[in-house]
């Protein structure tokens, strides 16, 4: 068996691979410790895998997703070559030595007490292009596997061709500062945004702006001759604690950033912040066109997978389908750091003298693992409406009854989007309704929609489904635009001012589908969204859910056990 | 649980230190939810935790009535609430929630005197805080530190029965019943704590002092070394080129 571990800069993750290349469970410390964006090492995500499975930890090869003395001497030597022995971020790095993944074999220790078979360390980017293969992407070698984030160990960004799963060529690398990822953060901190959480808010503003500064931030990056460049002058993230903008950043565009604690579509210059986030979706995606553009006319190759946190920008997806020489393009549902402990696992897979056979991998393996909790407790805090074998009848019903339904049924989804296990749903077919649970319910930004889901035929018939990316629309890790000749579309409150849906396509095997199935085209389309408040991470239990549902004031619970309404 | 308010303290980081305190109580009582055997108490933490959610969101609110009130006051980036802040400023121990560290007895007697410790740091905050519409949101979060350090002392008399009635003490019910001694005890403990994390942090910028000379000195040696490391990158061909032991 092998454990894939990722940790210490991003959300911290940990993956179960058995022998047979198969992801046998996933879990995210953060749904534990509750703890949102939790990076600490995942010592709860740890137990609870070992402890669930029964493993013995003595035939376990433990593998961790990067090099943990390669990515701080990166970071290290780079502030103390541009910016002096004695630089703050020089000072910081030393400082939080202990905090980075140095510590790793240390951690790992205190949970198994130096009880395994071996450990392993994988390369950051490798792990990221090697999470794919859980999947079922519908295409085989030869691929190119392109990883495009913010750094790991000492790259911002990669591509890999495999002519198989273990005959693996480094194409091509961008190393650090140079990155899309640190590019698309910076003007994330500018606009007042978190980093690492909120790149999202960008992109969905990036749709009410202008092309106004698009020549700007062609000056600040941008990629030529198999070269990625960022022009230093203007981000501060290798030499300050706070800023990832620089004050020349600030000059160029000629707009202060944004500092205000209004919500950004509350602000005097919300114009010029969207017009900001416009052009910078655009210069992003002109930038990664040009990057595949490369790796087409290097490798010829047409079959491609994008990880890294870039592929999450599902707006930038969609552009790429139209290059008329990818014929595949598939994004994993956790391509970030979080999903590279899958990769780690299979690094460890792998080196074990074996490969991954397309072919016989477990089909659409979006849910892993073996979620199920006593519900004896939840007679004080419910009434049961009913048990199993009504779920899918009794749901449609409240669904047509337009009631927000929450839902925490089997396992729980990879990666950020929640795809129908833990999710909050509402009938899409009424507008004040998907706002209701969007600004109300959530507390989301009005500028970022609430996603559909909905059954294939469904999709066919609204939206124009790009065949190349197709296993995407499964995962929502693409927009889709709507057809033109939909002037009545009834269903607004799910589409971007951009005419664009992030569409979840669901099988139907799957709870969310026997729902649309079963309804007599009465329900058609699903508002989703993920099953969280605010600054929590999505509920994992029943515990979590409860407490969502009491601060959020939703009645009623889907489990698998049946249909629950707070007393 | 763990509150540090300074009345040297800038106000507004004050309230942010209030508020990942909240938090973290909420963290807290949620783990020990799902862990605890007993349904009744695990009802109670899932109660408790909504309320320490909910301080920590009413906190945040008494930020941006100050900020409305004095125009003069500066909105930081450190301001902004992230949830990973409360493991980096230490209100929740990444090593060990305190419902594992301590068996349930003692859980329940830290959470008792640390509502009334908060409860006391609530009243010095109030003092420092004009207006009327957060001088309310603060009196209501006092109100329910008070229900939950009671509800603490029905939960202690609850695990005492249950234990007689498990473990056949029938007899020693009133001997065994935590007395008002023990929690004044554990009370006067718990203060004497947090007086000691406080007296920590004060001393943060003294320790400082201490340590930030051996850190030049490390970085004056290992720094210049970093300036001659070549952190090379091969290209690779096959996966095992990937070399799985090595950290570098």
């Amino acid at each position: 068996m092998f454990i894939g571990i990722s940790s210490y800069f991003h959300e911290s993750t940990v993956s179960l691979i058995d022998e047979n290349g198969n992801l046998i469970d996933f879990q995210r410390e953060d749904w534990h410790s509750r703890v949102k964006g939790d990076k600490s090492f995942p010592r709860l995500a740890l137990i609870k895998i070992i402890q669930e499975h029964n493993l013995n930890t003595k035939d376990i090869t433990f593998v961790f997703y990067e090099k943990p003395l390669r990515s701080w001497l990166t970071i290290a030597k780079h502030s103390v070559q541009s910016h002096g022995l004695f630089s703050k971020m020089s000072i910081n790095n030393f400082k939080n030595f202990w905090k980075s993944s140095i510590s790793f074999y240390f951690d790992l220790n205190s949970v198994v007490d130096g009880n395994y078979k071996d450990v392993f360390y994988s390369e950051h980017h490798l792990s990221h292009a090697l999470s794919n293969f859980q999947y079922d992407y519908g295409f085989d070698f030869p691929l190119v596997s392109v990883v495009l984030d913010g750094y790991g160990d000492n790259l911002c960004a990669s591509a890999y061709l495999f002519n198989s799963s273990t005959n693996i060529s480094e194409i091509w690398t961008s190393k650090y500062p140079n990155s899309l990822g640190l590019f698309y953060s910076a003007i994330t901190d500018f606009l007042g945004f978190q980093i690492n959480d909120s790149e999202f808010k960008v992109m969905g503003l990036s749709s009410f702006g202008k092309a106004k500064y698009v020549s700007q931030f062609r000056k600040m990056i941008s990629f030529d001759n198999g070269k990625l460049k960022l022009n230093m002058k203007y981000f501060d993230f290798d030499k300050s604690l706070i800023n990832s903008y620089s004050k020349e950043f600030e000059k160029l565009v000629n707009v202060p950033a944004n500092i205000s604690p209004l919500p950004i579509n509350k602000t005097s210059n919300f114009n010029e912040y969207a017009d900001i986030a416009c052009s910078a979706q655009i210069v992003l995606t002109e930038n990664i066109i040009k990057l595949f553009d490369y790796l087409y006319a290097k490798t010829k190759v047409k079959n491609y997978h994008l990880t890294g946190g870039v592929a999450l920008n599902c707006k930038m997806i969609e552009s790429l389908s139209n290059l008329t020489f990818v014929d595949n393009l598939f994004v994993p549902p956790s391509p970030g750091d979080s999903g590279a402990s899958i990769g780690a696992g299979y690094f460890g897979f792998l080196n074990s003298n074996q490969s991954i056979n397309t072919q016989e991998k477990i089909l659409n393996n979006l849910f892993p693992g073996n979620f199920s909790q006593d519900t004896k407790f939840m007679d004080e805090i419910f009434d049961k409406l009913c048990g199993k074998n009504d779920l899918v009848n009794e749901t449609t019903k409240l669904l047509l009854n337009d009631e927000i339904l929450a839902i925490c049924v089997g396992n729980i989804e990879t990666g950020p989007r929640s795809l129908g296990n833990r999710s909050l749903i509402c009938n899409a077919a009424n507008n004040d309704l998907v706002k209701k649970l969007s600004v109300n319910v959530k507390g989301r930004d009005e500028y970022v929609p609430v996603a559909p889901v909905m059954l294939i035929e469904t999709a066919r018939k609204f939206y124009e489904l790009r065949d190349n990316i197709f296993q995407c629309y499964y995962s929502m890790s693409a927009t889709a635009q709507l057809k033109p000749i939909l002037k009545d579309f009834k269903y607004k409150g799910i589409v971007h001012i951009d005419n664009t849906s992030r569409i979840q396509i669901c099988h139907e095997n799957t709870l969310i589908g026997k729902i649309l199935s079963n309804s007599n085209k009465k329900l058609e389309i699903l508002a989703n969204t993920s099953f969280n408040f605010s600054n929590d991470p999505v509920s994992y239990s029943y515990e979590d859910s409860i407490l969502a549902m009491k601060k959020m004031d939703i009645n009623h619970l889907i489990t698998d056990n049946g249909i629950y309404k707070i007393k | 649980m763990i509150l540090t308010p300074d009345s040297d303290k800038n106000l507004l980081s004050t309230l942010v230190e209030f508020s990942y305190a909240e938090y973290g109580s909420a963290l807290e009582m949620l783990y020990a939810s799902k862990n605890v055997k007993s349904p009744n108490l695990k009802i109670g933490y899932i109660n408790h935790a909504i309320d320490e959610y909910r301080h920590t969101r009413l906190i945040y609110s008494v930020l941006a009535n100050q900020l409305k009130i004095n125009s003069k006051l500066e909105y930081l980036k450190e301001y902004k609430f992230r949830p990973i802040n409360v493991v980096e400023k230490g209100y929740v121990d990444k090593k060990g929630f305190l419902f594992e560290k301590f068996h349930l007895k003692k859980f329940v007697e830290f959470v008792y005197t640390n509502e009334f410790l908060a409860k006391k740091s609530f009243d010095k905050l109030k003092l420092r805080i004009k207006d009327n519409e957060s001088l309310n949101v603060i009196t209501s979060i006092m109100d329910d530190e008070q229900d939950h350090a009671d509800n603490s002392i029905e939960t202690l008399d609850d695990i005492m029965a249950d234990e007689n009635k498990h473990w056949g003490y029938a007899q020693n019910y009133y001997e065994k019943k935590y007395p008002e001694s023990k929690l004044k005890k554990a009370f006067y403990r718990e203060k004497l704590k947090n007086k000691l994390r406080l007296a920590y942090l004060k001393n943060l910028k003294i320790l400082n002092k201490i340590f930030d000379p051996i850190i030049l000195i490390l970085i004056l040696i290992f720094g210049n070394l970093l300036r001659i490391v070549s952190i090379s990158h091969l290209k690779k061909k096959h996966i095992s080129d990937f070399k799985p032991r090595s950290i570098i």
